[in-house]
């Protein structure tokens, strides 16, 4: 198994830009670190998971986490996506986990040190109910109403100089929106949350990108495709549309 | 430690393989129940303790939104609600998944990176569409047919395994899949929904947990 740390050296530099094969990082022995190392993942393009290293601390697991949250553009970085994943379940006392780089203790210990920071995405992740429905022709108008009479609250507000403020647009980035490529996530998420609040992140929903992927692609096109969007669309569509639906949706990538 | 000789074969793919299984499994039942579950209920029931369903698989008695909820017009309310009773539906959904072994030997594991299958796999299982008594019970059968399967293909840590044997494995794995987890769901089908306090899981015991 090769190992590499950041930043590549020459070597490395060819053969990643090159054949752009998924590498294995070693963090610890890495001399970038938190969001200096996500920074560089993400302008170097290069799709990595990181080494279970029972020598890296939690601190510097946390830092690193942290970063890839906010981080403004997509990382393709598996085992932060799913330790992500993770730390919501646990946010959420849901005791399910995606993926053993950080402990279940760790995990904790993230979820506790930041809050907010969790908060807003399980929210955003949660805003889900609403979004789905929006893409459906049939339904938004009755969505855009409930927008518009505060039954569903939108997640931006004007104030009286008439400045735009967004919510959570320092906390939800690109990887949050990574979240809903994880097969079920958004499912096993929502579910364990008994008393979801609607609410509709516009600017999240209309303008953040994934790996050049709006939240619509995502839920339709990607290699698991989401099956509560499918369902959906069962729903509201008739006999024919829902063979195609379910052709489109449930085989593709199977 | 097993070495796969002659093809590569990608942890995805065993995946994959399964997802096939699942996925055929949602597209034919998934919808039956979610549509018979919230059919037989109102609305207000749906938070309610427990749903039981005698309607045969496949008959779908609601198959559209309007059917679903009773109404012509569909509000926000009762749009997000039959999303979320289908999200909660569909993540009791049983789910299977492969470890690589061979994490657990190495001395230094390894992320989720896709690489060659090293180690035989292992199978389990977790959080049941069908309820947890029934999970328990299908649990240690599939464990004994993936042991017996294995012995049938005569793969052992520690030998030597090609790459057809083991997709001859994932082959098995499907149809155990089919005959343990999705037919007797479907047969046995008795869902009790969440308690409504979803805050404290701890009555669930162990399930979900990896």
């Amino acid at each position: 198994m090769d190992i590499k740390t950041a930043p590549f050296n020459t070597k490395d530099l060819h053969d990643i830009f090159k054949n752009k094969p998924h590498i294995n990082l070693d963090v610890r022995n890495s001399s970038l670190k938190g969001e200096e190392l996500i920074s560089y993942l993400t302008n170097m393009k290069v799709a990595c998971s990181l080494v279970n290293d029972p020598e890296l601390t939690y601190e510097e697991k946390e830092e690193l986490l942290r970063a890839f949250i906010t981080y403004k553009y997509s990382t393709t970085c598996d085992t932060l996506l799913h330790s992500f994943a993770s730390t919501l379940m646990v946010f959420r006392d849901a005791q399910f986990v995606f993926c053993d780089w950080m402990s279940e203790k760790e995990l904790k210990q993230f979820a506790d040190n930041n809050k907010e920071l969790l908060e807003i995405n399980a929210n955003f992740i949660d805003g889900m109910l609403v979004a789905i429905p929006m893409s459906s022709v049939e339904l938004k108008p009755a969505f855009l109403e409930a927008i518009k009479s505060g039954e569903i609250e939108l997640m931006e507000k004007v104030t009286e100089d008439d400045k735009l403020i967004i919510i959570g647009q320092n906390e939800i980035g690109s990887n949050s929106l990574g979240l809903l490529t994880i097969p079920d996530f958004l499912e096993l998420f929502i579910s364990s949350n008994s008393d979801v609040k609607l609410r509709y992140f516009k600017y999240q929903v209309e303008n953040l990108f994934y790996k050049q992927q709006s939240l619509y692609d995502i839920l339709i096109q990607s290699t698991v495709p989401s099956a509560s969007m499918a369902f959906l669309n069962v729903l509201i569509s008739n006999e024919q549309e829902e063979l195609d639906v379910k052709e489109k949706y449930f085989l593709k990538g199977a | 430690m097993a070495i796969v000789q002659g093809d590569t074969i990608d942890k995805d793919d065993i995946i994959s393989a399964f997802h096939t299984a699942v996925k055929d499994f949602i597209t034919s039942q998934t919808l039956w129940i979610a549509s018979t579950v919230i059919g037989n209920q109102s609305l207000a029931a749906i938070t309610g303790s427990t749903v039981e369903t005698t309607a045969a698989p496949g008959s779908v008695i609601a198959s559209n939104l309007s059917e679903m909820i009773g109404a012509d017009t569909p509000t926000v309310g009762h749009v997000t609600n039959v999303l979320k009773s289908f999200m909660n539906v569909y993540s009791k959904n049983q789910r299977i998944y492969i470890y690589n072994t061979s994490r657990y030997i190495s001395s230094l594991n390894y992320g989720y990176a896709p690489y060659d299958i090293t180690g035989v796999a292992r199978l389990t299982t977790n959080s049941g569409i069908n309820a947890e008594g029934i999970y328990q019970v299908v649990e240690p059968q599939v464990a004994a047919d993936f042991d017996s399967a294995k012995s049938v293909r005569a793969i052992n840590t520690g030998t030597l395994i090609t790459a057809s044997t083991l997709n001859s494995l994932i082959a098995d794995c499907k149809q155990i899949w089919i005959n343990r987890c999705q037919t007797p769901s479907v047969k046995l089908y008795h869902y009790s929904y969440c308690h409504s306090n979803h805050s404290n899981h701890s009555s669930h015991g162990s399930r979900g947990r990896r």
